[in-house]
């Protein structure tokens, strides 16, 4: 799959997860790399980009032994984004679901 | 690929593509190889699934004109906390010199009560009085004395506390400006357990209460002794 056509759906995956609980980054990654075919670099460079546009924030939690970890969370602005990007996505789907089953029927 | 060869790939890409905060993206990248070698994978492994770091270096880049503005942020709230710095160190002082003559107080308290209770009288400072009027102004003494520590005690704790939270504030302004994650604020009261709470605050009370009786106690019978409500000018002590 395309490449900049991936980071889009992986965008929204992130959100979906951030929806739901604060998480920090190698979770995210190991979640989002045991579903989809992903390298498990991308979703840093996706993190990163969403903090810089202010609609993740992170904190960091002292864990018992071992480095504190970096939590991402959404922000007012990212959840609001999220229910807007979701159900474009959910739109866009039935669209090409509905295109393509127009043209197997022809 | 080792960790090493990919982390320096990494960064030398990342150097090379004017990316800015390198520190903290290699940071978390770090903590990527952590957790997976924890899992036990090896070194190669883990960098083969991160990605070509070259590749991942690329999608770093963005359109960065908001270094300018960070820098700015960066300098204001620097000069803001030096300000505060300067205005909380003053309250500080002032708490800590409390602190001290609570203690001092408590210092005080203890050496009269011994004084008073051992007929010990150096350099005269205890003045006449009958030894039974002695130790009830002593157990007086030596309760106050409790009292006092336990204050200092608990004054010195909270102080400690307040240095702590506000040094982690004043971290947490820094990482803000800079756009760095923050660490959870600290508390700005005691981190006292129930147990030791509860001990502390009977000794107090019962420290308080000892104190009084006995201060009323002494005086009673002294005046009684001396015949006089202000025995004191019976037993010549301010001549």
């Amino acid at each position: 799959m395309n490449i900049q056509y991936k980071k889009g759906v992986i965008e929204l995956c992130i959100f979906s997860l951030l929806y739901k609980a604060d998480r920090y980054g190698y979770d995210i990654s190991e979640y989002l790399s045991k579903h989809i075919d992903i390298s498990d670099g991308t979703v840093y460079p996706i993190l990163r980009k969403l903090k810089s546009e202010g609609l993740v924030t992170t904190y960091l939690c002292e864990e018992s032994g071992g480095p504190p970890r970096k939590y991402y969370k959404l922000t007012k602005t990212g959840r609001e984004a999220y229910l807007k990007d979701r159900q474009e996505w959910l739109d866009f789907v039935d669209t090409v679901h509905e295109l393509i089953k127009e043209a197997d029927d022809e | 690929m080792n960790k090493i060869e990919f982390m320096e790939t990494l960064k030398n890409s990342l150097v090379q593509a004017g990316v800015s905060d390198i520190e903290e993206i290699l940071s978390e990248y770090e903590e990527h190889f952590i957790f997976k070698m924890a899992d036990g994978f090896s070194e190669e492994e883990v960098s083969l699934k991160l990605g070509d770091p070259k590749e991942l270096a690329k999608q770093f880049i963005q359109d960065e004109p908001k270094k300018i503005v960070k820098k700015k942020n960066r300098f204001f709230t620097g000069l803001g906390l030096a300000f505060l710095d300067i205005f909380i160190a003053c309250i500080f002082i002032s708490l800590f010199a409390g602190v001290l003559v609570i203690t001092a107080v408590a210092v005080s308290s203890a050496t009269a009560g011994i004084l008073l209770i051992t007929k010990m009288n150096i350099a005269s400072l205890i003045p006449v009085m009958p030894y039974k009027s002695a130790v009830l102004f002593a157990v007086a003494f030596l309760a106050l004395a409790i009292l006092m520590f336990i204050t200092a005690v608990y004054g010195f704790m909270w102080f400690k506390q307040l240095i702590v939270s506000y040094a982690r504030f004043h971290k947490n302004c820094m990482a803000k400006a800079s756009n760095e994650a923050v660490y959870p604020a600290k508390a700005t009261f005691l981190q006292i357990n129930g147990k030791l709470k509860r001990t502390l605050r009977v000794t107090i009370l019962a420290s308080l209460v000892i104190f009084v009786i006995a201060l009323i106690t002494a005086y009673i019978l002294s005046a009684f002794d001396a015949k006089s409500f202000e025995f004191w000018h019976v037993w010549e002590w301010f001549q």
